[in-house]
């Protein structure tokens, strides 16, 4: 799966999980920072892009230690995430 | 006190007591749709009833909620009657059987509004009641284990409460003192009057009227009550 084809629909559920408009998400975007993401909204999140991308995202791996969410994770990095976790295993 | 419960889906557990029937059938009264979960289809409401998955199990709780969303639809609610009440003086009592009573009531709650979060989530919100007890501020000789639990109860709904209002995921606690029930009704006449003098309004309450208050606390008329235990017990916790 290409990052560019994870960000229309990992848009869609930061749009529903952090109230924001489709317009504010940008790969830059900083998921604390800029789009207000709280603690329980990075559990909806991974709950969300979980069903959504049907991977599984072990605890404090995404978004390491939820209460203490990391300043500086973009949409970029969680794309990324994504990608790795859909590409197959090096041979 | 006119409430709508129409367009949700309410889950009931501890749906086979005397309580839970009630609850069961206020809920449907109200326009909602129900399942019930009870641990022994012959104990069930008249209504549908399903069989209990293990509340204490995280797998099992999964699974059945899984069945439920494929045939029923996800729960908005959820109404946490199951309980174990096995009075023992704390002196005589085992290890075993307090864990029984704690499992039972409060781990089982904390894995079933777990495994519902996601659905929560996803659709924008939902309520969490628990059933509590008098027990909790007032209990009796013998009430150890189920008064600690229920105590528990009571603390859980504060802070899940906090954690949850951003996602308008509600949590509240309901807490019946005595109830005309089966059970009261198997006391001794002499411990009867007694835990009857102990209420102020001098009566037991109806399960009718416990469960209408339950109804209450997931209707939209109290959208804006989160973490509070409402004590309906005829003043007996004054």
């Amino acid at each position: 799966m290409n990052p560019q084809d994870i960000l229309p629909p990992l848009r869609e559920e930061l749009c529903a999980a952090l109230g924001v408009d489709p317009g504010d998400i940008r790969p830059e975007s900083l998921l604390v920072g800029d789009l207000g993401a709280e603690s329980i909204d990075l559990i909806d999140l991974t709950f969300r892009i979980e069903k959504t991308f049907d991977i599984r995202i072990p605890e404090g791996e995404l978004f390491e230690d939820t209460r203490h969410p990391a300043a500086g994770l973009t949409v970029a990095d969680v794309c990324a995430y994504i990608a790795g976790k859909k590409s197959p295993p090096a041979p | 006190m006119k409430t709508d419960l129409s367009g949700k889906h309410v889950l009931v557990t501890g749906a086979g007591g005397t309580l839970g029937r009630a609850l069961t059938a206020a809920c449907a009264a109200a326009g909602a749709v129900v399942t019930a979960f009870v641990r022994s289809r012959a104990a069930g409401p008249e209504t549908a009833a399903t069989a209990s998955p293990d509340l204490t199990d995280p797998d099992s709780v999964s699974r059945a909620l899984a069945e439920l969303e494929a045939t029923a639809g996800p729960p908005d609610a959820l109404i946490y009657a199951a309980a174990i009440n096995t009075d023992q003086l704390m002196a005589r009592q085992n290890p075993a059987s307090w864990s029984g009573t704690w499992d039972v009531s409060v781990k089982g709650a904390f894995i079933c509004s777990q495994a519902l979060l996601p659905g929560f989530f996803r659709r924008g919100g939902g309520d969490l009641l628990y059933i509590g007890s008098l027990a909790a501020v007032r209990p009796q000789p013998g009430q150890c284990a189920y008064a600690a639990a229920k105590g528990a109860l009571e603390s859980f709904t504060r802070a899940q409460a906090r954690e949850l209002a951003p996602k308008n995921i509600r949590v509240n606690c309901l807490a019946p003192g005595f109830i005309d029930s089966p059970r009261v009704h198997a006391l001794p006449p002499a411990q009867q009057d007694h835990l009857r003098s102990l209420v102020p309004l001098a009566r037991w309450a109806t399960v009718e009227e416990t469960a209408a208050w339950a109804v209450f606390l997931l209707s939209p008329q109290s959208a804006y009550l989160t973490g509070q235990t409402l004590r309906l017990d005829g003043g007996s916790s004054i």
